[in-house]
């Protein structure tokens, strides 16, 4: 059907929309202030720079802070400086200030992506269902060297994945790179021994069941915070291993949902798409 | 403002089913069906219990995080109507799959299926621009593979065109999200309205088109609806009735939203901050989509392509009915939105019924319907008169709105008038056409159709909501006008119901 459209047509069009994006890209950095003549009042939320929720909250409340003339550095503010491993009962508590806003502040946008993930690992299932399981060709069998380092390598792996994603909180990494790294750790074995296949049922219950947990602990929060997602536990002191509240176990969900979901994906594509 | 926090459950309970639909899968296929069923249900009646009750409008806020800061769900008049109508198109279709959906990972589909419902509602009630990315994210990948389910090969090229254009369209949009948040630092929907005076016009201007661009993919609008054709013919048709009544629903909604709350200047009219009006470009799209879908629909010898057509021609319908920007217009577009999405939703289904019975889908297949099944072949003509707004039936009273809101509007809008009563002949002549042929012609042979109870439940149900609003516009008309208030008066609508204290500059 696109075929009909001669040639010249797609070239001109595509310069067309081409040259938008250019003129487009070109008159926004025209119009971009310089780096020394931008006013922080006018282009940044005048509330991020207070970097601290509830005390904007509270500003918020009184309504001063839309004002015009209002002038979000100020030194009248008070500021305690927050310490690592001294600092208690924080808003949020997480070291990790990447963590803090991706759990907790938009918490909701990472319920999000967690759902895409789920429905893109859905969507290979459904669509590859069905395809003809091909019994591949022989090919070289692995060494016993392959066989038994990759064995060995996948208990670090996996340990050292559910290490990132427990300290999500405190260091950088978390439950997607954590799960990313346990189903790398998978791979490895599908690479040192032929045949391998991981246990399909199995997989299928960990993700629901820590899809379903981080619902619920959203849940929890509806239930004893009165707002879905909101942090039910104490945020402790900066720095420790049990801080930062449900952070800890929203990551642990992440992190087995992830790499369950990518283990069943590779499983899924490397079974049913063995070509010879 | 005004907070009903336990609304978060719309959202929250399809994921928490959607996440345990392998586990019940387990167990049975059709208990995973049936599950999508309960879910869907709950949602409509609490959504039917928001509008009833008259709960709206109010803030969802989550984790505790008052907007601005954190993410909100803002559930307006506007929101009410569409989740309204988006569960219940889901819950219907969700009732007509239990019979329909056999072939292939029946558990797969039906979660997918729920979770473009349930990401429908979710992009719909947010009150972030970066959720909206999220949810469109959301709907995009589940509807990519429910679009290539099916027996037929031609649905994986439809589904391939349609996540080609789909995921462009999705980045465009994240794009011009950047672009708004490098200006303003801020991604909650309330404040940047307040706020998008202070931003650079020419960069404005670019990130508006490029939302725009990327919104046009799901609502439908003329050059970003070349998958519409492909994908509607070559997903199966509970698919087709999915994407026609519940994706464009929430493609139609991020896009108004966006132009006339975020981008939006009131006035006598609605139009938007920036170098070019986006509302007039939407008008203007809105127009073409309308004369080369009509004409499209027009040449088709497959009724199912036909539709497909046809829906974009009534997208465009609604897409200039917002855009004139009054009161009356954008009542108007809820108006057709409504009465689009279920008599579109209704002709797929029942278009699923007869193909099922070994009938094709040209226009000749469907003569002498009547004397196979007087059931169908009704209800297929009360969704056509619907659709081509004959009065007693539900669009007579949109496109009734539509003509008296462009008058009001004048100037070029004189043209929409024209456009408008052109499209309906155009629509008289085709759907006109088989009404026709299933009447008068005699078939070789009159089997008789026997429908069973799960693929009638829907298409009754369809039916005799047409005829109500048909006859009672009140019971859509009252909350469209609402929902047209929210939509043109964006700070007493809209923002100060977010945040209170906010100043508009």
């Amino acid at each position: 059907m696109m075929s009909d459209t001669p040639e010249i047509v797609k070239k001109v069009f595509a310069i067309f929309v081409v040259g938008i994006f250019i003129v487009g890209f070109f008159v926004t950095f025209t119009q971009m202030p310089k780096g020394n003549e931008v006013n922080v009042n006018d282009t940044v939320s005048r509330f991020y720079v207070m970097k601290d929720v509830d005390q904007a909250t509270q500003m918020l409340d009184k309504g001063t802070y839309f004002n015009k003339d209002m002038v979000p550095l100020r030194n009248d503010v008070p500021y305690t400086p927050i310490t690592f491993g001294k600092s208690s009962n924080l808003e949020d508590g997480a070291a990790n200030v990447v963590t803090s806003i991706v759990v907790d502040y938009r918490g909701f946008d990472t319920l999000g992506e967690v759902t895409v993930l789920f429905l893109a690992a859905s969507g290979v299932m459904l669509v590859l269902h069905g395809e003809k399981r091909k019994v591949p060709k022989k090919k070289t069998e692995p060494s016993e060297i392959m066989y038994v380092g990759t064995r060995i390598a996948f208990a670090v792996i996996f340990l050292f994945g559910i290490y990132v994603f427990i300290h999500g909180h405190l260091t950088p990494g978390g439950g997607f790179p954590g799960g990313a790294i346990i189903a790398s750790g998978i791979l490895g074995l599908f690479l040192g021994r032929k045949g391998y296949s991981p246990n399909k049922a199995g997989l299928t219950v960990f993700e629901s069941l820590s899809g379903m947990a981080y619902v619920i602990i959203g849940i929890i929060g509806l239930v004893a915070e009165k707002s879905f997602l909101a942090n039910f536990l104490p945020t402790g002191t900066i720095g420790d291993l049990f801080s930062a509240g449900f952070i800890a176990l929203i990551y642990i969900a992440i992190g087995m949902k992830v790499g369950s979901e990518l283990s069943a994906v590779t499983n899924a594509m490397i079974v049913d798409t063995e070509e010879d | 403002m005004k907070t009903y926090n336990i609304a978060a459950l719309l959202v929250g309970v399809p994921l928490l089913m959607a996440f345990s639909i392998p586990l019940f899968g387990f167990i049975s296929k059709q208990l995973a069906k049936w599950i999508t069923v309960l879910t869907l249900g709950f949602e409509f009646f609490f959504a039917l219990y928001i509008f009833l009750w008259h709960i709206y409008p109010f803030n969802v806020i989550m984790g505790n995080w008052v907007p601005p800061f954190g993410e909100n769900l803002y559930i307006g008049p506007f929101a009410t109507v569409l989740i309204i109508l988006v569960s219940f198109v889901g819950l219907m279709i969700s009732i007509y799959n239990l019979w329909s959906a056999n072939h292939g990972d029946v558990v797969h589909f039906a979660l997918l299926f729920l979770m473009f419902v349930g990401g429908s509602i979710g992009l719909i009630s947010t009150g972030d621009i970066f959720n909206i990315f999220i949810f469109m994210e959301i709907t995009g990948i589940s509807s990519y593979a429910l679009a290539a389910y099916g027996p037929e090969r031609r649905a994986l090229g439809g589904a391939f065109k349609y996540l080609v254009v789909s995921s462009i369209g999705s980045t465009l949009y994240l794009f011009g999200v950047l672009l708004i948040y490098t200006q303003l630092g801020t991604l909650n929907i309330a404040e940047i309205a307040a706020r998008i005076s202070q931003t650079t016009s020419g960069l404005l201007t670019f990130a508006g088109i490029l939302l725009v661009a990327g919104l046009a993919v799901e609502a439908e609008l003329f050059p970003f609806n070349g998958w519409v054709p492909d994908t509607y013919t070559g997903a199966v048709n509970p698919v087709s009735a999915t994407l026609s009544g519940i994706g464009s629903v929430g493609g139609v909604y991020v896009l108004f939203r966006i132009l006339m709350t975020v981008f939006g200047k009131d006035g006598n009219f609605v139009s938007t901050y920036g170098n070019i009006d986006l509302m007039s470009l939407v008008a203007i799209l809105g127009s073409a989509t309308v004369v080369i879908g009509e004409l499209s629909a027009l040449a088709q010898k497959n009724v199912k392509k036909m539709l497909a057509y046809s829906s974009m021609a009534q997208m465009g319908l609604v897409a200039i009915g917002f855009s004139i920007g009054s009161k009356m217009g954008s009542y108007a577009g809820v108006f057709q939105l409504v009465n689009h999405s279920v008599a579109k939703a209704m002709m797929f289904l029942i278009l699923g019924v007869i193909v099922s019975f070994g009938i094709g889908e040209r226009i000749d297949d469907m003569k002498g319907l009547w004397y196979k099944s007087p059931f169908l072949t009704i209800t297929f003509t009360i969704g056509s008169l619907s659709l081509l707004g004959l009065p007693l039936f539900g669009g007579f009273w949109s496109k009734f709105a539509l003509v008296d809101a462009s008058i009001q509007r004048g100037g070029w809008y004189d043209f929409v008038i024209a456009i408008v009563l052109f499209a309906s002949v155009v629509e008289a002549f085709y759907y006109l056409r088989i009404v026709g042929y299933m009447f008068t012609s005699k078939p070789i042979s009159t089997d008789k159709i026997k429908v069973s109870v799960s693929p009638a439940v829907p298409i009754v149900a369809f039916s005799i909501l047409i005829i109500a609003i048909g006859v009672f516009p009140q019971i859509v008309g009252g909350i469209s006008w609402n929902a047209a208030h929210e939509l043109t008066d964006k700070m007493g609508g809209y923002v100060l119901n977010v945040i209170p204290t906010i100043v508009g500059h």
